[in-house]
């Protein structure tokens, strides 16, 4: 039916933008092999993270003054921090809290941001201008400052921090996809949806979600990251989480004397953190690429 | 004229911005944050919180107290710290000047190095130094800061021991001795910025030698330097300025912790001490001086914006 014009036959929710299975392109293809081999690596590294309570590890909270900053050993085998501490374990479970930290800043950036984009590009009016305005307002205060001012109010531990990194986020995300949503506002497949007597949330979910969906993935993808640096930056201030308890930014406190008798200390943790917000960058990359190219941009 | 009402308008909306900011920010400090257990300390008694919380007011409406605050802020009154008991005023004025000539430092290294190298891997993309030039910009945004400067501290201060490790000297104490501490740290603080540079500069670069003008310079005969210098590297520059603005809350984030790192005494260390302490008066002026910046980055960006491209000047 494509020689008809556009809007002459009812859209189908698939030409819409599609609601069937979703279709995975060959991306991972696409990209060249020092891409590939950090989102590998980063993937193993990412997952040792996650399954750290079921791996054999040794406790990561476990001192042994008698085998202090050792160097690799057969036993430890990164060797262990300034108490005795397995410094393995220690940045696995560190690498554990910090993506499970940005993974609730970036969540709570999607929750908040997506609908209300979608709400504001398709309804617009005041709503739209009062979100705007709203977005402006808290985007004008650097994150990090916001986030040590909440600190200074509440004394909230990580993850209360993290979801407001997810708040402070979300008109990075609300801005992006509104505009993504003003892009098709005025197109026809919209209009004909209307005309065929659709609801607004029909239309919002099986319309427009749909066209935004690739944009949303690319920037909670690259929020995905910014998460992954922030959590490391404040708890590295050491306003994030709290010594005894590992992440990626607390494990690098305090390491800065420490740096030229166990350099492990720094690069371990340091390693790991670079290589997952890394791989959050490329990823989003990719997917930015794959979707302009599909869309002949 | 026309810019002028561009600046009565970016007062207008600032001013209002600022109150919002500082109203929210207050709220959250002094309603949500209690300030009278912060004032009376760890050790305080109830009843010791209590006199606190009559003898600093801090029992009086919200309203009340924000009123108060923002009368005194408006004749340059922040406050005094509950910690230091000294001015914020004061304490914001000593390390100011610090925290910027580390930001305008770091700002300068990473746009003029951004623009040499930006320009020449546009003239070549994929080119071999565009490819390495492009992989170290993905590098240079992945690699958080306060990391970096680690690093830098290892090689160049633990190792070679060219350079110290952390401090400050003040420019008073001889430009040399001011460069050889502000090194590591610009440096530092650079790379990101730099990394962001280079990838806008690259593309416009690439974009503005496929134009049409280009075409008609190399028609003309002109010869290559010209017409990358003279021509397309000047429209090629335009999208830095933009860049160089929204990297402002960058730059901030940023010199809280790489001065953290280089044990700078400037408004960073202020504000992790503040935060760490709980001295809310101090926290409620930097959120505000912050936001006061970043908005007054965004009036000369588009200042020098429309001056260095007429054609986004509004017509009247």
């Amino acid at each position: 039916m494509s020689w008809l014009p556009s809007g002459l036959h009812r859209v189908t929710d698939r030409e819409a933008g599609g609601t069937g299975r979703f279709r995975r392109p060959v991306l991972i293809s696409s990209a060249s092999l020092p891409v590939k081999l950090v989102l590998f690596a980063a993937i193993i590294v990412g997952a040792a993270a996650i399954l750290a309570p079921w791996l054999p590890l040794q406790d990561p909270l476990e001192q042994d003054l008698q085998a202090i900053l050792t160097g690799p050993t057969s036993e430890h085998l990164l060797g262990t921090d300034q108490l005795g501490r397995d410094l393995l374990s220690r940045t696995l479970w560190g690498a554990r809290t910090t993506l499970l930290a940005a993974m609730v800043a970036a969540g709570v950036a999607g929750i908040i941001g997506i609908p209300a984009a979608l709400i504001a590009g398709y309804r617009r009016g005041w709503i739209e201008t009062a979100l705007n305005r709203s977005s402006d307002v808290i985007m004008t205060v650097p994150a990090l400052v916001m986030l040590l001012a909440v600190q200074a109010a509440l004394q909230t531990g990580i993850y209360g921090s993290m979801v407001t990194l997810g708040i402070i986020l979300a008109p990075h995300l609300y801005r992006v996809i509104r505009s993504e949503v003003l892009k098709i506002s005025n197109s026809s497949f919209l209009q004909s949806g209307r005309l065929s007597g659709c609801s607004h949330r029909r239309i919002i979910l099986r319309y427009v979600l749909p066209n935004v969906r690739e944009q949303a993935v690319v920037q909670l993808s690259f929020q995905f990251g910014f998460g992954l640096m922030v959590e490391a930056g404040i708890s590295f201030l050491g306003v994030g989480v709290q010594p005894p308890d590992p992440s990626l930014g607390s494990l690098l406190n305090g390491t800065m004397s420490l740096i030229s008798r166990e350099p492990m200390l720094v690069f371990a943790p340091g390693g790991v953190l670079v290589l997952l917000i890394l791989a959050f960058n490329l990823a989003g990359d990719l997917l930015r690429t794959k979707s302009k190219a599909q869309h002949g941009e | 004229m026309l810019r002028a009402r561009a600046i009565g308008t970016w007062l207008l909306s600032s001013a209002a911005t600022l109150l919002l900011i500082s109203f929210g920010s207050f709220a959250l400090l002094y309603l949500v944050g209690d300030p009278a257990t912060a004032v009376a300390g760890s050790q305080a008694t109830l009843e010791d919180i209590e006199r606190v919380r009559q003898e600093f007011g801090f029992d009086r409406p919200l309203f009340e107290q924000y009123l108060d605050w923002l009368g005194s802020a408006l004749t340059g009154d922040l406050g005094v710290s509950y910690t230091l008991r000294r001015p914020v005023i004061a304490m914001i004025g000593e390390s100011l000047p610090i925290t910027i000539s580390l930001s305008l430092t770091a700002l300068v290294f990473a746009t003029v190095v951004a623009t040499a190298v930006g320009v020449v891997a546009g003239l070549r993309p994929e080119g071999r130094f565009d490819r390495f030039l492009t992989t170290g910009a993905v590098l240079g945004i992945a690699i958080p800061n306060f990391l970096l400067g680690m690093v830098l501290v290892a090689i160049f201060a633990v190792w070679l021991g060219w350079l110290p490790a952390t401090g400050y000297r003040p420019f008073s104490a001889g430009p040399l001795e001011w460069a050889r501490f502000m090194l590591l740290p610009a440096v530092t603080l650079g790379v990101g910025l730099l990394a962001q540079q280079v990838r806008t500069l690259r593309s416009s670069m690439i974009k503005e030698m496929d134009s049409g003008y280009v075409r008609t310079a190399r028609a003309k005969h002109l010869s290559e330097p010209v017409i990358v210098i003279k021509h397309a590297a000047r429209n090629a520059l335009l999208p830095i300025v933009t860049v160089i603005g929204l990297q402002m809350s960058r730059v901030i984030t940023g010199a809280i912790l790489v001065e953290q790192v280089f044990a700078i005494p400037g408004i960073g260390q202020l504000t992790v001490r503040a935060v760490a302490g709980r001295d809310l008066p101090v926290v409620q002026g930097l959120v505000v001086l912050f936001a006061a910046t970043i908005l007054l980055a965004n009036l000369l960006v588009d200042l020098t914006y429309g001056w260095l491209n007429p054609s986004t000047r509004r017509a009247r």
